[in-house]
């Protein structure tokens, strides 16, 4: 990837200028001779209003989400939430990092772009953090019905009695056998 | 209800698991990439309508049920509706590791063996196990048949 | 009298044979139309991002076979670049030309497991058999490279695992040489054939702005016009060598998204005649790297490769402590690793950002307004594989 030095330059302090207030920290990630990825960290009030001006950035508006995830970093706060948008016509990403600082106040970004619409439920589903404007935020990878939430640091591998459990009530008669690591501990 | 072994039924008896076991009808449960050889060995290379297999997509068709993938417990409650609704006789094939023992995934979805939740008949190991494991493990079905008889259920 | 009409609630399940796999859509039908739609997966969660979390980097590439398994060559690529970007080395270039083969021919495989399903679907029958006719002579070529006839894992941290047989070249060869005739034949059972052009033209429209918004890869949002592949914007393993073009069609429906996956078949056989002619001797895996482990004549005689083997196998690799995303364009649009290494040998976070979870969730749009026949050829030309979307 070609150095995206200018281009980026000139996004981070067009967004400056709008939120002078909302960007806490930019780095670039500088890997062997390689990789340049430019990552700038947002205050979560401010998380929204930054994502919406990326989008409308004039120019080179950053029109495609790649991806929403969560990282647990078993800190204080404990949640980071990060985003990765992209623009086709300059064919620039930029990482937006947001420490969750208050769980329920996350604002969905379903209206800005609609492919936020399911990763978003992948990231309550597994992490636990609701976001608020969501069409449909229910579960989407485990059973509706299931508890706790499984990317979290302190949720085991091979899961909790809750999932050992799980098809013993599910099921008409039950497991015929129970998994291994209950058998054997 | 056990019949009188006497010479009409048995060879009765050898009629019927000839018949059962040469028009075997599997029901299509492919899950995840154990599904891709089996519509491998389905297709022209190593052909399954020689035996007699025609895959019906309907329980009610079948009697057979070959799990090919991946159970989780999302699915699991699925299966077993499936399983229910199809009529007796009925026999059901693991193949591959995931449906035997869990495979490779050891997490809090997977469901470590579809025995857990059925009864199975034959086990085809493989990751995913070769076309001709598939049918060596078909063709140990039939031979299940035919020295289990079908009058002594 | 008066008759009253209501919305239906139909469910197509998640055991069902024309959904490719364990797909549950529940359908708001309106008479035959469909008024509305939710698509429910998560059927075939297996936990791959909490398992990587638990394994060092080389012991999860087996794993990444299994994401979409009708492609894994392009997996292995994929997840290796990531982390050979992440250590900031590079694979030597006759390992780069051999993972660019197997990638395109994964990527001609799964296209014609894709256009084998789609036909059935819809009713042609024949086209299914000559495709995996076809297909079987692609994985008798990597049978005999990598040992297996899916699930390969064939990439290494550094390279490839083995070097290629012999006759590798000869067959190869073979089989570019007849594929094109065959690619014609399919053209000429389908691309004109009345029943399929009324079956998939106008059907599933995407406008150019809905494919973008929704968050759409690969052959989806070049059938809608847009002109993004990640082979040419972010080249990875030699793709700025090769002369190919990017096919894109403007109208966004169902049989625009068909001739683009015709056409990347062609495409891809372009880039492997090139790779096959013009490839460099040397070895195949990095030998004096501190993350590779040596050969094994090397471990077997030197005391050094044997600790340095030990220690790469039990401990792991001594990785930067920085957070990453890489992208490779598979056949079924981007396949990305966003990897969180916090220095030791696992990583801390692996999200893998799976281009069938995305597409999916353009269903709805493209379903509205359409009958519920309508609902198998758009998932037929979607083509989703749940190994990668369900993780």
């Amino acid at each position: 990837m070609p150095d995206t030095g200018n281009v980026m330059a000139k996004t981070i302090e067009y967004l400056r200028s709008l939120h002078p207030s909302a960007i806490t920290e930019v780095r670039r990630t500088r890997l062997g001779r390689v990789r340049r990825d430019w990552i700038i960290s947002v205050k979560q009030s401010y998380s929204y209003k930054v994502l919406k001006a990326l989008k409308n950035y004039p120019g080179s508006n950053y029109d495609f989400l790649v991806f929403i995830t969560a990282v647990d970093t078993q800190k204080s706060p404990r949640f980071k939430l990060v985003y990765l948008v992209r623009s086709i016509k300059m064919a620039r990403q930029i990482t937006v990092e947001v420490p969750v600082t208050d769980e329920s106040s996350v604002r969905s970004v379903y209206d800005i772009w609609h492919a936020a619409d399911f990763d978003e439920r992948e990231v309550y589903d597994m992490y636990g953090i609701r976001f608020n404007g969501h069409p449909n935020l229910k579960r989407i990878l485990m059973p509706s019905d299931w508890e706790d939430f499984p990317l979290r640091k302190d949720y085991p591998l091979k899961g909790n009695r809750f999932s050992d459990t799980y098809l013993d009530r599910k099921l008409p008669g039950g497991q015929l056998k129970k998994p291994m690591h209950v058998r054997m501990p | 209800m056990a019949v009188e072994n006497a010479f009409i039924t048995t060879k009765l008896d050898k009629l019927v698991s000839w018949g059962r076991r040469s028009s075997l009808w599997p029901m299509t449960f492919g899950l995840a990439c154990c599904a891709i050889e089996m519509m491998a060995t389905g297709a022209s290379r190593f052909d399954l309508d020689r035996f007699g297999i025609i895959f019906r997509a309907s329980p009610r068709h079948s009697d057979v049920m070959i799990i090919a993938g991946t159970l989780t417990k999302k699915m699991a409650v699925a299966a077993r509706k499936v399983y229910d609704q199809m009529p007796n006789p009925k026999w059901v094939i693991s193949m591959g590791s995931c449906s035997n023992t869990g495979g490779p995934y050891d997490t809090y979805s997977v469901v470590q063996g579809v025995d857990t939740i059925m009864p199975v008949d034959v086990y085809v190991p493989g990751c995913p196990p070769s076309p001709q494991g598939l049918m060596y493990g078909i063709v140990q079905l039939q031979k299940k048949i035919k020295e289990k008889g079908s009058l002594n259920a | 009298m008066s008759v009253e009409t209501r919305e239906m609630l139909i469910n197509m399940g998640p055991q069902h044979p024309s959904t490719h796999g364990v797909l549950r859509i529940i359908l708001k039908l309106d008479g035959e139309r469909i008024a509305g739609s939710e698509p429910e997966v998560g059927y075939l969660h297996r936990g791959f991002e909490k398992l990587a979390e638990n394994m060092l980097y080389q012991q999860f590439i087996p794993y990444t076979d299994r994401l979409d398994y009708l492609a894994s060559m392009n997996n292995n690529q994929s997840y290796v670049v990531a982390v050979e970007r992440l250590l900031g080395i590079k694979a030597p270039p006759r390992a780069q030309a051999i993972r660019v083969i197997m990638s395109e021919l994964g990527r001609i495989a799964s296209h014609l497991v894709w256009l084998a399903t789609h036909a059935l679907d819809i009713g042609a029958m024949t086209v299914f058999l000559y495709c995996f006719r076809e297909r079987e002579a692609i994985i008798d070529l990597f049978e005999a490279a990598a040992g297996n006839r899916l699930n390969y894992n064939y990439a290494r941290i550094g390279g490839v695992a083995f070097d290629l047989p012999k006759g590798f070249k000869e067959n190869l060869q073979k089989f570019l040489d007849i594929f094109p005739e065959k690619l014609d034949e399919y053209h000429r059972l389908l691309t004109k054939n009345r029943i399929w052009l009324s079956r998939t033209k106008g059907i599933g429209i995407l406008t150019k702005e809905q494919a973008i918004n929704w968050g759409t890869s690969g052959p989806v949002l070049r059938g809608s016009g847009v002109e993004w592949d990640i082979r040419k914007a972010f080249p990875y393993d030699g793709y700025e060598n090769y002369d190919f073009d990017v096919p894109t069609n403007q109208t966004g429906d169902v049989y625009g998204r068909y001739l683009v996956r015709m056409e990347e078949m062609r495409q891809s056989r372009r880039i492997i005649q090139q790779a096959i002619e013009h490839l460099p001797d040397g070895p195949v895996i990095l030998q004096d790297s501190p993350y590779v482990s040596p050969s094994k004549e090397k471990i077997m005689t030197e005391n050094f490769s044997l600790m340095k083997h030990m220690v790469l196998t039990i401990k792991g690799m001594r990785t930067p402590v920085a957070t990453l995303y890489s992208a490779t364009e598979n056949p079924k649009g981007e396949l990305g690793f966003y990897i969180v290494s916090d220095g030791s040998g696992k990583p801390y976070k692996l999200k893998i950002r799976a281009p069938s979870f995305i597409n999916i969730s353009a269903m709805p749009a493209m379903l509205k307004g359409n009958y519920v026949a309508d609902v198998i050829a758009v998932i037929g030309s979607l083509d989703f594989v749940f190994g990668e979307c369900d993780r």
